[in-house]
């Protein structure tokens, strides 16, 4: 895999290949993802941040160097952009989102939540058990981006209660997950 | 800390949902004070508060990235129509890698009035066609024809990207590696396709349909079907007796796998009809089961293995004089021992090591292990990002597998083939 990725990442770098840089963000954008997530508490600024840093790793593949590791390269890129964030943010400090958000992070576990294969093929067994009801609101909100006002909509339910199944629901498929690992630990 | 908030169930659920909130962007104010002061408690709950908040948020990247993934080669166009990927479209439309637009169309050119010669070909064609129409009634058949339900990724026949409520007849079906294809017939009958693990063309899985019945050249699928539905697979064919009928398919190196998760079926080749748990590959009948027995090392104990399986696990360290085996034998006797230790991985036959295999970056990282043993004795192993292949000494049926390692290995599938379960949740897999 490492050879594959350095093989699409060379030839994005040296032929403009669209693909193949998709198919490295395919195979490096959830690490990039879950690295940033634990640097902000949040994870659509998160998302936007990798969003940059692959929109940037894109625009400056001709510095990527052949041979070398493109997760690695990828995960620099996003730290700069990260360090760009935190210098541009100053204004909104005392907003109280970022208050949570400074909060959260100064709280921040202090490892990592175990290996992330592992929970997302657990959490692959948990979702393959849910209901299709339960599966279309996953579907609605987390694939499709919509609110939980309006997958509430959708699904005909009022919007609080939206919200509340959608918070069970991630929690029942977290203890699941949790469950799954612990069996197969034993 | 809010009134309501008593118990530690309590806890954990308000913070459950005003992080799913604070996740979505969607807190007001109000909401947003309460958590946090929730995170700030000064009755000694923040940390809890903090760690289930952070527990929240990483299920919902988890999610985000587990139910919107499948990029892949043809992602320009995918992403250009497909709104489940939120996160790469975004990205798309951000590296401004264009979806190919709409094309000008020529004006069609003013009728004409038709004719001695063209009047004499309309009528041709038109006796053509009734010709064919009146066979086909005649004769009941019917047109090779599903309804596709839904596309996770991308899946292309004749060169076109399908979408789901659209048709596919008869032509071939490709549906790239990581993606996931549902199929309905009219009579109910279902079909889930997806590629074979990997990322390579060949990954790909290769289907076309019948009038009631799925043609599989490659890749994998998972068939609920009503009786008289036929499944074809290189080197092998069958149809579903009873009222429904699931079963898993695989098509590895060129050769057909057919697992009955429930119902039954007749195959070709065998004079028994085929029930629950029964598989059938290039080596015949065996039985179908997918638990691990610790005990015995053997898949299903009381059955005789499979000579095709699949084996995953995921190898963790601690320390780095950590160290796992896993041993594969046949009536006592060892065929082959896979020791592990950080960083890396010997291959021991007959009590010599003749292959060694490292991983890169930091030794104490842990690594996934995949083995697929196939007819008649080639082992091939995967670690990480790297793979071998192993020629076994013996051919064996009769093989048990053991380990010693404590909790650093897990094994987190063994089953022969074909795969049980779509890599995708789909709902009675």
């Amino acid at each position: 895999m490492a050879d594959d990725l350095d093989l699409w990442m060379t030839a994005a770098r040296d032929h403009g290949d669209q693909d193949a840089f998709a198919m490295v963000v395919d195979k490096c954008h959830h690490l990039i993802r879950a690295t940033l997530l634990r640097e902000t508490a949040e994870p659509d600024l998160a998302d936007e941040i990798a969003q940059e840093a692959l929109a940037r790793a894109w625009a400056k593949r001709d510095q990527y160097r052949p041979g070398t590791s493109p997760r690695a390269w990828l995960l620099t890129i996003a730290r700069s952009q990260l360090m760009e964030f935190h210098r541009r943010q100053d204004r909104d400090r005392r907003h109280l989102r970022e208050l949570v958000r400074q909060e959260l992070l100064r709280q921040a576990p202090s490892d990592a939540d175990g290996d992330q294969q592992v929970r997302l093929t657990a959490l692959r067994a948990c979702l393959s058990e849910i209901g299709e009801e339960h599966r279309q609101l996953i579907e609605l909100v987390h694939s499709q981006g919509l609110t939980s006002e309006a997958a509430a909509d959708i699904l005909g339910i009022k919007p609080p209660a939206c919200r509340q199944r959608l918070s069970r629901l991630q929690r029942i498929l977290r203890e699941c997950a949790q469950k799954r690992i612990a069996e197969a630990e034993r | 800390m809010s009134e309501e908030v008593r118990h530690l169930d309590d806890l954990e659920s308000r913070v459950c949902e005003l992080a799913t909130g604070f996740a979505l962007g969607e807190l007001d104010e109000r909401e947003l004070q309460e958590l946090y002061e929730l995170l700030r408690d000064d009755a000694g709950r923040g940390p809890e508060a903090a760690r289930i908040a952070w527990q929240t948020l990483g299920m919902v990247t988890d999610l985000r990235a587990e139910v919107a993934q499948g990029f892949q080669d043809s992602l320009r166009l995918r992403l250009g129509k497909d709104r489940s990927g939120r996160f790469r479209n975004r990205l798309w439309n951000r590296l401004g890698f264009g979806v190919p637009g709409l094309e000008p169309v020529e004006a069609p050119a003013p009728s004409r009035k038709l004719t001695v010669m063209a009047w004499s070909v309309v009528s041709a064609l038109a006796c053509l066609l009734i010709t064919g129409v009146l066979f086909a009634v005649l004769t009941h058949e019917r047109p090779a024809r599903a309804t596709i339900t839904r596309i996770l990724g991308s899946a292309t026949s004749a060169g076109r990207a399908l979408i789901p409520d659209s048709e596919v007849d008869g032509r071939p079906i490709l549906v790239k590696p990581g993606s996931q294809l549902t199929l309905r017939w009219q009579d109910g009958s279902t079909a889930i396709i997806a590629g074979s693990e990997g990322s390579d063309a060949l990954a790909a899985a290769e289907a076309s349909v019948r009038a009631q019945g799925l043609v599989l050249t490659r890749g994998r699928a998972w068939v609920t079907a009503h009786s008289g539905f036929a499944l074809v697979l290189p080197g092998r064919s069958a149809s579903v007796i009873g009222d429904e009928a699931r079963v898993a398919l695989e098509v590895a190196d060129g050769q057909g796998f057919l697992g009955i998760r429930h119902g039954a079926l007749r195959s070709d080749g065998i004079s028994e009809p085929l029930s629950d748990n029964a598989g059938v590959g290039p080596s015949g009948r065996f039985s179908w089961l997918w638990e691990w027995d610790a005990a015995s090392g053997a898949l299903g104990s009381g059955h005789p293995a499979p000579l095709d399986w699949r084996l995953g696990a995921e190898v963790y360290w601690a320390d780095p004089s950590d160290s796992a085996r896993l041993t594969l034998s046949d009536a006592g006797h060892e065929i082959i021992t896979l020791a592990c230790a950080p960083g890396l991985l010997s291959v021991i036959v007959g009590g010599m090591e003749t292959q060694r295999i490292s991983v890169p970056g930091s030794p104490l990282l842990g690594y996934r292990l995949e083995l697929r043993q196939r007819e008649p004795r080639v082992l091939a192993i995967s670690l990480g990002e790297q793979s071998a292949s192993v020629t076994l000494p013996q051919t064996t049926n009769r093989y048990a597998l053991t380990m010693t390692a404590g909790a650093s290995f897990k094994i987190t599938e063994f089953y022969p083939l074909p795969d049980p379960r779509p890599p995708q949740p789909a709902i009675g897999w």
